[in-house]
């Protein structure tokens, strides 16, 4: 059995050849770790709701000569509460994302440890709250209204870097939507509100908007060293705000610390 | 271009503990605060201003100046219910923060339901009567005759009771096919949920039948609305149909949900409506909102007419034949509505 294992690993190990100075990496990945978020939306209610969540993420990074690749799908959920101890809500996020951008400057040319990258990225963020309430003569919670904030977007996107080693480097990204269409709940409660299956119903598009309108900004900030062979090891840090007024105010934000594992080639 | 990054760290971090600076300032939780935001949920959102003879910016004068940043939660209380009260309906109503206190703000609720009994139906006037529904669908023959019963008490969830209500609603008209006419009693039915009704209509209709509009609100204003959408109840695929004579029996307590069905069987000519007015609560879906301290609060947010474009809020569906129980008929064990409908129908 472990005569097999062996010849694997080292079939494997052939298979993605290790070059001293490779000219492009390839990292896939997940990660790991705890989500702080924040909501107020008085589309459901006036009180801000807050708590800390699971994180997990996969992340595909494609670190060309000259270019980069970067796409993820991570997903959060959270149980929120607020000032108010019979007031509670699920909350659930995921989003999608890929992103290129191309080298426009660096320290000591193209090829130096430092570089910034300028590009664009498409991106779809979704989050779904479910409010309700604690019903104390019954002990049992009753429902109050399902809400959501999903965001498809274009957006700007830019790039720090700062290579150490091979396969060592820190990034920070930035992305800012220029162009999203953005699907709300409409502005009565009841708009969405399914008879027959007595939920509400989520749209997946809604209103286009052009930046400033839909505001949001993610920056995540990463750091990636080599773990042992072809594994990295990356611990990551990520601000997430949006901001949008329809059809009434909805404001949040999330502090995301991860950490994760990452096969290089 | 160096100094950029831990310019961007550090603005991250500090953003990231700044929740007031990001999402503004939380509620305040104060007397006048509350009532506001109570005052002002409704006047954005309820649906049924159109048909309600309120002022309500005159109302906010009257009770909001009355309070004070001394007010205490009792007299709180007292002058937002005393707001809602104008508005007579009885799907809006407010709760406590631990439910010790829930007011109904329709003027019928401080009626006592004492002019029916299902005890006394069952006990007087039922041979063998079973139940059904999780014990929500009462049903069996007047005694001594060849008539069907049903009573439903309620339209509540599918989920969490256990009940199917095709099925049972099926199984209790298939036991009753060999009946010359049925009674459909919904006397002290509070309603429930628009799509229990509709399986229970779709069990007796042999064709669709259009008896509702509903327009929900579009914006602030109290005449924003949308484009009205149509309630429509078709046969329901194997129902066993009753094609028969229909006493159907109200009462003041028939309310929302028994209005919706009682306005589905109002347009079948096999239907006669027997009793007491029904309740007049025709808003629908009921949203549950939040106020700052804690206190919840419902209100309809949909406005609701007939196909003609009457609105029966605060009024209710008039019976056909008007027979009402006393409180005193009841206790000497007669139910006057039901032997007046055994006694004409057939």
């Amino acid at each position: 059995m472990r005569l097999r294992y062996l010849m694997l690993v080292a079939t494997v190990a052939a298979a993605f050849p290790c070059s001293a100075q490779q000219e492009s990496w390839d990292y896939i990945g997940g990660g790991f770790g705890a989500s702080d978020f924040h909501i107020s939306d008085a589309h459901a209610s006036p009180m801000i709701f807050s708590a800390w969540g699971i994180a997990p993420v996969l992340q595909y990074i494609h670190a060309g000569e000259r270019t980069r690749h970067y796409a993820e799908a991570s997903f959060y959920s959270s149980h929120l509460f607020t000032g108010i101890d019979n007031f509670m809500t699920d909350d659930t996020r995921a989003r999608g994302r890929y992103a290129f951008l191309l080298s426009v400057a660096g320290s000591g040319g193209q090829d130096g440890p430092f570089r910034l990258f300028l590009g664009g990225s498409l991106n779809s963020f979704l989050s779904r709250s479910h409010y309700y309430y604690f019903i104390a003569p019954l002990n049992g919670y009753g429902s109050s209204i399902d809400t959501w904030y999903w965001s498809h977007s274009l957006d700007v996107a830019l790039q720090c870097e700062y290579g150490f080693a091979e396969r060592e480097f820190l990034f920070l990204q930035l992305y800012v939507p220029l162009l999203s269409n953005v699907s709300r709940p409409e502005y009565s409660p009841a708009g969405d509100y399914s008879y027959t299956e007595n939920v509400w119903k989520m749209h997946l598009f809604g209103r286009t908007e052009v930046f400033p309108k839909n505001v949001s900004c993610d920056i995540l900030l990463a750091f990636q060293v080599p773990l042992a062979w072809k594994f990295n090891i990356q611990f990551s840090y990520e601000f997430y705000f949006a901001s949008y007024d329809v059809p009434r105010d909805v404001r949040m934000y999330m502090n995301n610390a991860r950490a994760g594992v990452f096969f290089c080639f | 271009m160096k100094c950029s990054l831990p310019v961007l760290v550090g603005s991250a971090l500090i953003a990231a503990g700044c929740e007031e600076a990001l999402l503004g300032p939380p509620p305040e939780n104060a007397p006048r605060a509350n009532f506001d935001m109570l005052w002002k949920t409704f006047d954005e959102n309820y649906a049924l201003f159109p048909v309600k003879a309120v002022n309500w910016d005159s109302l906010r004068l009257l009770y909001g100046s009355m309070i004070t940043p001394a007010t205490g939660e009792g007299d709180l209380w007292n002058l937002s219910t005393g707001l809602l009260s104008n508005l007579d309906d009885g799907h809006v109503k407010l709760m406590n923060r631990d439910f010790s206190r829930v007011y109904d703000a329709s003027h019928l609720a401080l009626r006592k339901a004492d002019d029916f009994s299902l005890d006394l139906v069952r006990n007087r006037y039922l041979a063998s009567p079973g139940v059904a529904g999780a014990g929500l669908i009462t049903y069996g023959r007047i005694r001594n005759s060849r008539v069907g019963y049903i009573h439903i008490a309620s339209f509540v969830s599918t989920v969490g009771n256990g009940a199917d209500w095709a099925y049972d609603i099926d199984g209790v008209l298939r036991e009753l096919q060999d009946t010359d006419w049925l009674i459909l009693d919904v006397r002290n039915n509070g309603g429930g949920l628009v799509v229990t009704l509709q399986i229970i209509a779709s069990a007796f209709i042999d064709h669709s039948i259009l008896y509702f509009w509903q327009r929900a609100k579009t914006g602030p204003k109290h005449d924003d609305f949308g484009s009205p959408v149509s309630l429509v109840v078709s046969p329901r695929a194997g129902a066993p149909g009753y094609g028969k004579s229909i006493a159907l029996l109200t009462n003041r307590f028939s309310a929302s949900g028994s209005e919706h069905l009682t306005g589905i069987f109002r347009t079948l000519s096999t239907v006669t409506q027997i009793g007491d007015t029904t309740f007049g609560a025709f808003g629908d879906i009921i949203n549950v909102a939040q106020l700052p301290n804690g206190w919840t609060f419902t209100y309809p947010c949909k406005l609701t007419t007939t196909p003609d474009g009457s609105c029966y809020e605060g009024i209710g569906f008039v019976p056909d034949v008007l027979v009402r129980n006393s409180a005193s008929d009841i206790s000497a064990g007669v139910d006057r509505v039901i032997e007046y409908a055994i006694a004409h129908i057939h």
